[in-house]
């Protein structure tokens, strides 16, 4: 995603948007963005359908303000960032519920016949290692790995520095090292 | 070769921080270790799936038609207020009204083929015998199709209904939908549902239908002999309309659904339900398991099984010795071919032989 985010001008569809309502910049933003959004999304609340919300509202919230949008100065960390909140939220909130309604949480939703004919068997271990780790670790190695961000980009959206970014790969990768050696 | 470097080499990859003299190292380490170049795939890989253009059309346009809705209110009004004039919501009707009568008009004048009731467009998905299909539509609703399978729905689908005939097999992995439900025809019913995951076997060829609902709800409602009969379905849960069937005794018919529940026999047919998860004995239920590529019986007779078969394979079959067609055949087949499942049948006891005449299999 990084490479191709270059073509686009992002600042200028921005203001395209808060000033000539222009609906062919909104609909570019939102064909870019949907499915990297949507995959980060559901790695924190593992649920398709809340993320999809979520997505949606992060978009029309786009369009309603106008006066906030023309201030954003890297979109794709705004997005981010906004994405990441939200699917917290929903989190915070599943907590909240399943502790009054003492009810277990969202259970994953079966896999399709094409992905379990897509992930091979090796892959599919590497998915059940990183979901060994923390979540904060967790979601930076996916913004890096699935998002194709940079460290940068991802220390934007987390709030944290470059140099915890890197803490995180490296604790993701040594783990993934040491689960590889005891298999072996 | 050390890990250690190999762990380094992958840290400096994802990085972004990696000279091409490393990078010809890191080529030779996973070269002869075929667990390292899973991970460096993997690592190279991203997990986003890219979703199709259509897919994306209709999720844009949902969120267009919310912008409409008077209680998302603009927090502040752009500073070129005029532009914003052409955003009403009655200039907005008055385009899309426009727009309509223009594209009916269009259309009507560019085919005169294939058109429902109503003027709309028909859209076919024909999938031969031997093959199997898997399709998402505007709705993002998922439907597997099995061979000699035919499904019709017209160009309002997802707008203004989510209707689809169905002449054949299809497992329907539907979008929720409130507004929309989803009714799927076959033959002489109905079965309609909001947001589910069910399969519906009907073939024209086949005195018995079925009806498997895996997760949800489902209505299922059949209109025979000026009787409208009406049923919900559990997960699990699978509804078998049998057909009356020339010169069979409605008796025997009966007889041999003396283990299901037989629920209603509205003109010479006979609604049953039964079970189909739980006395399964295979991980993913034979009503099921056609969707991914894997042909299974569970009990079923010889002569189901071998309607199933030519389907499958795409070979016309024929059953003389009707003394056979009541045996119930159990097995789960991938990768075999047509003669192997015969030949396995045939090992596992069941008294046949097997015939080529003029192209078609008989089985005696």
């Amino acid at each position: 995603m990084s490479q191709k985010s270059s073509d686009n001008n992002w600042s200028e569809l921005l203001s395209a948007i808060a000033e000539k309502r222009d609906q062919t910049a909104f609909r570019r933003i939102f064909f870019f963005f949907f499915d990297d959004l949507l995959f980060f999304s559901k790695s924190i609340t593992d649920n398709h359908e809340v993320s999809e919300d979520i997505i949606s509202e992060i978009m029309i919230k786009l369009w309603t303000h106008t006066a906030q949008i023309t201030q954003i100065t890297n979109l794709k960390t705004y997005l981010f960032r906004a994405v990441k909140n939200q699917s917290l939220n929903f989190l915070d909130h599943q907590k909240v519920r399943s502790i009054y309604l003492d009810t277990p949480p969202a259970q994953n939703t079966p896999s399709t016949p094409e992905e379990v004919l897509i992930s091979k068997e090796f892959q599919l271990r590497f998915d059940a290692i990183l979901a060994e780790l923390s979540p904060k670790t967790k979601m930076a190695f996916t913004l890096v790995k699935d998002n194709a961000l940079t460290y940068r980009e991802a220390a934007a959206i987390m709030d944290v520095s470059v140099n915890t970014i890197d803490r995180h790969i490296q604790i993701a990768l040594s783990h993934i090292k040491t689960k590889i050696k005891n298999t072996n | 070769m050390d890990d250690n470097v190999f762990f380094d080499l992958l840290d400096k990859r994802l990085k972004g921080k990696i000279s091409s003299a490393e990078k010809q190292t890191l080529q030779e380490y996973i070269r002869d270790n075929p667990e390292r170049q899973a991970l460096y795939h993997w690592l190279s890989t991203s997990g986003v799936g890219k979703s199709e253009d259509t897919t994306l059309e209709h999720k844009f346009a949902h969120i267009l038609e919310r912008l409409d809705d008077p209680a998302i209110v603009m927090e502040q009004a752009p500073s070129k207020s005029t532009k914003r004039l052409l955003f009403t919501r009655t200039n907005i009707i008055a385009a899309a009204i426009l727009l309509f009568i223009l594209s009916i008009a269009f259309l009507v004048y560019q085919n005169h083929n294939f058109f429902s009731p109503e003027g709309l467009k028909i859209e076919t998905v024909h999938v031969d015998k031997g093959n199997r299909k898997h399709i998402v539509m505007p709705d993002g609703t998922e439907i597997w199709i099995n061979g000699g399978s035919t499904l019709t729905y017209d160009e309002g689908y997802a707008k203004t209904n989510r209707a689809i005939n169905l002449i054949g097999e299809a497992f329907f992995k539907v979008t929720k939908n409130k507004e929309l439900p989803m009714v799927v025809t076959a033959k002489n019913y109905h079965v309609k549902v909001l947001g589910t995951s069910f399969n519906v076997r009907s073939y024209a060829d086949e005195n018995i239908d079925e009806t498997s609902l895996v997760e949800g709800k489902i209505e299922f409602s059949m209109t025979a002999a000026e009787k409208k009969v009406t049923y919900s379905l559990a997960p699990g849960e699978k509804l078998k309309i049998t057909a009356p069937t020339k010169g069979q005794q409605h008796v025997t018919a009966t007889a041999q659904l003396s283990q299901e529940e037989i629920l209603e026999q509205p003109g010479n047919y006979i609604l049953s339900k039964t079970n189909f998860v739980k006395k399964s004995i295979f991980p993913t239920p034979a009503e099921i398991s056609w969707k991914s590529d894997t042909l299974a019986f569970d009990g079923e007779p010889l002569e189901r099984v071998i309607s199933k078969l030519e389907k499958w394979y795409n070979i016309p079959m024929e059953l003389k010795n009707m003394d056979l067609k009541d045996v119930k055949i159990s097995g789960t087949f991938k990768e075999e071919t047509l003669m192997e499942v015969l030949g396995i049948m045939r090992m596992s006891g069941v008294n046949m032989s097997i015939q080529k005449t003029n192209g078609t299999l008989i089985i005696n």
